[in-house]
């Protein structure tokens, strides 16, 4: 007789599990492999870097594919085909390794093994701060305006890296007209980061 | 839609607080800025924690402990594929958004979460007490996609602070829902010409007390006054009078065949059997016949013939708690004789694909019961192309075609149905005029 047996994706019903619009995809992509290679420039040899920037890569890609096919259920057939069975098993292994943690570690420690640049950094915390938002946005089929609503905290956020950055590259700056100025934009982001944060920080629910 | 009495009183359910998705990445990444920075002696690395580490410090400790919360069902019978509702109460939630989504069971549709805002009240009052919370209700879509006792699924309420880094979690079950089969729409009804004397709404060929008219006959003492016609008796010169029909119910017993389900899932032999005895039932029942119910399963159930609205809610009862199969199947050629009143309509709705269910209409049909048999097989055996698959399935039909053939030989008329068209049109034959019993 005929069989009961459904075939093809179906989308999965479980709470959080709906599927994710392209166009939502698209920034958390960008800032993956924005993050990922801007923390390996400049191009190092050797091993270690080649390695730790194959991991960001692939992490940033996974994290994507597992937003993608966030809405599609694993097939659940009893006598499942060899595909369905393959399906099954990288939509679970998609769906169990938090790909997103990996690329911050991995995006950090290539960071990490370059010598200190300040700024460097600092705009890759932008990058990947941004990168988590996009996901955050993409998992939950939310508009730009959960952002909007978060903007003070994000931009006081913003505002002490600027802060870190800046009080990181004072040591090491020489004496001159370049290094006045960047003690000036540190001062300036260090009192507009406090001005961010003090109001936050009174009107955040206790 | 009506409401539904008797709410049931609130409960408190615990949440159960965590990190989101969101929460743990920022911490990923507020620990990894700040284990390089430490580890390396390079202060830069700060600048990777410091928006994370903000956006941590909203977390705070006075978070609401439980939810109350109310679970109804808008209806508690459905029909597949219509739509219903989960009426959820919930208070407490304080100043965090709720999201609430309808996690669906099997053959369950639901639709998509719904977001509440947060309350009025704070969360120290919200902590304080549940009475003064404010008390949402939310109404939360379903349809069952298929006939049966079966569960609806869980609801699951997340509570997410103003930046989604901390979020509560609440699984609220559900009460099962009772689907009922979709009715099978049909209009006709098959009225045979032998009906028993018992009052009823049929006109018979004998007269009586009835409303429609039968013809006219002379006066003999006794008749009464009211029934002349003046205009025969004026015709003819003397006293006639109208003759009516007698008005007599008539007996329907259904038997649906729940012994074999072969098909697509919800189009297949059973699902149209249910469909098909569903609006064969409301059906008669709505013209006031006396209809009964013979369910062939894995146990020979049945009801016998009755009317009213309790009836019929006992007839769809029986039609989807008689579990099917065929395993422990008793032997049932012979069916119980209460079950079975003389003089009554059999309608069979089968895929005749079980010997025993052919055995029964052979007994039903020598013991004189006119038989109608509608043939709700709609599937045959898959093949592969090959020679052989293609040999089986042709024998396969023809030994459908030859059982088919046999039961009309032995004057049960068989009737296909496809589940899509109305039932009217397969019934058409026997519909159009008074069934003549043979016996």
């Amino acid at each position: 007789m005929t069989s009961a047996a459904s075939a093809g994706p179906r989308e999965d019903r479980s709470p959080g599990r709906h599927r994710t619009r392209w166009r939502q995809l698209v920034p958390v992509g960008l800032l993956a492999a924005l993050s990922a290679l801007w923390s390996a420039l400049p191009a190092r040899s050797g091993a270690g870097p080649a390695a730790l920037l194959i991991v960001a890569l692939v992490s940033a890609a996974c994290s994507l594919i597992e937003l993608a096919v966030r809405g599609v259920a694993a097939p659940a057939n009893v006598f499942e085909p060899a595909a369905d069975r393959l399906t099954r098993y990288a939509l679970s292994f998609l769906r169990a390794v938090p790909w997103a943690e990996v690329l911050i570690i991995a995006a950090a420690v290539l960071e990490a093994i370059h010598p200190a640049r300040p700024w460097h950094t600092a705009v890759l915390g932008v990058a990947l701060l941004g990168y988590l938002f996009a996901i955050h946005l993409a998992e939950r089929g939310d508009g730009i305006r959960l952002i909007i609503d978060q903007l003070p905290v994000i931009a006081a956020g913003i505002g002490l890296a600027v802060l870190a950055a800046g009080a990181a590259a004072l040591p090491g700056l020489p004496a001159g007209p370049a290094a006045a100025a960047v003690r000036i934009v540190a001062a300036a982001g260090a009192v507009f980061a406090a001005a961010m944060v003090i109001p936050t920080w009174m009107t955040r629910d206790r | 839609m009506p409401e539904p009495a008797d709410p049931a009183p609130y409960r408190g359910v615990p949440v159960r607080w965590g990190l989101s998705a969101h929460g743990r990445r920022l911490l990923t990444l507020a620990l990894a800025g700040l284990a390089i920075a430490v580890i390396t002696r390079r202060p830069e690395f700060v600048a990777l924690s410091a928006p994370a580490l903000l956006l941590l410090a909203s977390w705070h400790g006075s978070r609401p402990a439980q939810l109350a919360v109310r679970t109804r069902l808008l209806d508690v019978q459905t029909i597949e594929g219509a739509d219903s509702a989960v009426l959820l109460d919930i208070g407490g939630q304080g100043p965090y958004v709720a999201e609430i989504e309808l996690e669906p069971a099997e053959l369950i549709t639901a639709s998509p979460r719904l977001t509440i805002p947060p309350d009025a009240a704070s969360a120290d009052e919200t902590a304080a007490g549940l009475r003064k919370a404010q008390v949402r209700h939310v109404r939360l879509p379903f349809s069952a996609g298929r006939w049966g006792y079966r569960p609806i699924g869980l609801v699951t309420v997340t509570l997410s602070d103003r930046y989604r880094v901390a979020e509560g979690i609440v699984h609220v079950g559900l009460p099962w829902t009772d689907c009922r089969p979709d009715p099978a729409q049909l209009q006709s009804t098959i009225v045979l010409s032998k009906l028993p004397s018992r009052l009823g709404e049929h006109p018979a060929r004998a007269t009586g007390d009835g409303v429609e008219f039968a013809g006219i006959r002379e006066f003999v003492p006794g008749d009464r006054q009211r029934r002349v016609n003046w205009s025969a008796t004026t015709r003819y010169g003397s006293l006639h009078l109208s003759t009516f029909s007698a008005e007599r119910i008539q007996n329907i017993v259904v038997i649906a065949d729940a012994t074999t389900d072969v098909g697509e899932p919800g189009h297949s032999s059973l699902d149209l059997v249910l469909r098909g005895v569903a609006g064969t039932v409301l059906r008669y029942l709505a013209v006031r016949d006396r209809v009964g119910l013979i369910v062939f399963g894995s146990r020979l159930s049945w009801i016998g013939p009755g009317q009213g609205r309790r009836h019929l809610s006992r007839l769809l009862q029986l039609l989807v708690s008689t579990p099917s199969g065929w395993e422990r199947t008793p032997e049932i050629a012979r069916l119980p004789r209460a079950a079975l009143p003389p003089g009554s309509l059999v309608l069979v709705f089968s895929p005749l694909l079980d010997p025993r269910i052919l055995e029964s209409l052979r007994d039903l049909r020598e013991r004189g019961f006119p038989v109608v048999v509608v043939d709700v097989l709609n599937a045959g055996p898959e093949h592969d192309g090959s020679r052989m698959s293609s040999l089986t399935g042709r024998l396969w039909r023809l030994e459908q075609d030859a059982v088919r053939f046999s039961m009309t030989e032995l004057g049960v008329p068989v009737v296909h149905w496809d589940g899509v068209s109305s039932l009217d049109d397969a019934l058409m034959p026997f519909s159009r005029r008074t069934m003549v019993v043979r016996t």
